[in-house]
């Protein structure tokens, strides 16, 4: 017995990335936007989803990813949007392969956006490409303002950050000077917004530029 | 912990490559990952020995090359290294910033236990 040497050079995610890539050219394809909104659990991410759906700016169908239960699928039901509910069964984040099975159970004529919201998770869903346009960073005050220096690699990558309950700065002391420079420092492009999802002040902003994104991607 | 999504995913490409081949045995896997892919090295020795258990991989030696991050500039062209990475140039301000490195996450190479005979 002897050994030999032998040359791999293959993504570890291959088979995932394949995935992903006929997501993004069948989107394309469709001209549809999808958004995969990333935050810890609790950050408010079904909430923001709800004030967005509400205002109906434009058609949107919803992919849930949760560990367990359909009661955030359920909550986006009541909003009368499609959605599918993924249960990862204790996978901690999404994967395009599960993505992909999500999207063939939605009826997607006519609509223009796929928000995918991925299991409550700072850490690994930025490392799954889901064949997304952009990652959106959803993070709430309450978290503390030291977050995106902590979880650099999603605050990096994503193409907006929303920091969500603003109603809550004075209550929890959130340093929001040092949060947004943090921000600004890891990733100077994305776009940056502030919303309290009880009250819906701060929502318009970010519909904007979700609607500004999908002109974007019908233009291209 | 992801750790244990990439070492399937790791398995999922292997198994399959060492059937095809005839591998009885590899001996040695190296993987290349970088930095800002959060991989807790010892999460994925851990994850790795289990999956391995009863397969060809069984006692293969796990190599994690860590890849650390570098930037570049697209508008001055510095380069540079660091823990986390910039969104902005350090010299000249511009916010065209590539990451060179640092994100591979990567099967590099396999050491394979073969009859002589068979050696080509
Ligand atoms: N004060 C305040 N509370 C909020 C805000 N946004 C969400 N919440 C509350 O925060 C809690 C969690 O909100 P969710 O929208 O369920 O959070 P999530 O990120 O979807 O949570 P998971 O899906 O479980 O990871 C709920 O009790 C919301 O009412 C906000 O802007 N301000
Ligand atoms: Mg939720
Ligand atoms: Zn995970
Ligand atoms: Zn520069």
């Amino acid at each position: 017995m002897t050994t030999k040497k032998v040359s791999i050079f293959k993504s570890v995610l291959a088979a995932d990335e394949q995935f992903a890539h006929s997501i993004r050219k069948e989107m394309s394809e469709r001209e549809i936007l999808v958004l995969n909104l990333i935050g810890s659990p609790g950050a408010g991410k079904t909430s923001l989803l709800e004030e967005t759906l509400k205002r109906r700016r434009f058609n949107s169908a919803v992919v849930e990813g949760d560990i367990a239960t359909a009661r955030d699928a359920e909550r986006i039901a009541s909003c009368c949007v499609p959605v599918v509910q993924i249960n990862t069964r204790g996978g901690c984040h999404l994967e395009a392969n599960l993505v992909s099975k999500a999207l063939k159970a939605l009826s997607l004529e006519n609509v223009d956006v796929v928000f995918i919201e991925n299991v409550g998770n700072l850490v690994c869903p930025a490392e799954f490409d889901l064949g997304e346009d952009y990652k959106v960073a959803v993070c709430s005050s309450a978290e503390g303002a030291d977050k995106p220096l902590k979880y650099p690699h999603l605050f990096h990558e994503c193409g907006a950050v929303v920091l969500t309950k603003k109603d809550l700065f004075p209550h929890v002391r959130f340093d929001r000077d040092l949060f947004w420079s943090d921000v600004d420092s890891l990733n100077a492009k994305a776009a940056k917004f502030e919303v309290d999802n009880l009250s819906g002040e701060g929502i318009d902003g970010w519909v904007d530029q979700v609607e500004k994104w999908l002109n974007l991607k019908r233009r291209s | 912990m992801h750790e244990m999504s990439l070492v399937e995913a790791v398995f999922e490409s292997l198994l399959p490559l060492c059937a095809d081949n005839g591998w009885k045995r590899v001996e040695k896997v190296t993987l290349k990952i970088g930095t800002l892919r959060q991989v807790i090295p010892e999460a994925l020795l851990f994850c790795f020995e289990t999956a391995a258990a009863g397969t060809p991989l069984e006692g293969a030696m796990l190599d994690i090359q860590e890849v650390p991050i570098r930037q570049k500039c697209r508008h001055c062209g510095l380069e540079w290294g660091g823990e986390i990475p910039l969104g902005r140039c350090t010299a000249c301000g511009s916010t065209e910033v590539d990451t060179i490195s640092g994100v591979e996450l990567d099967i590099e190479s396999l050491e394979v236990a073969v009859d002589d005979d068979e050696k080509s």
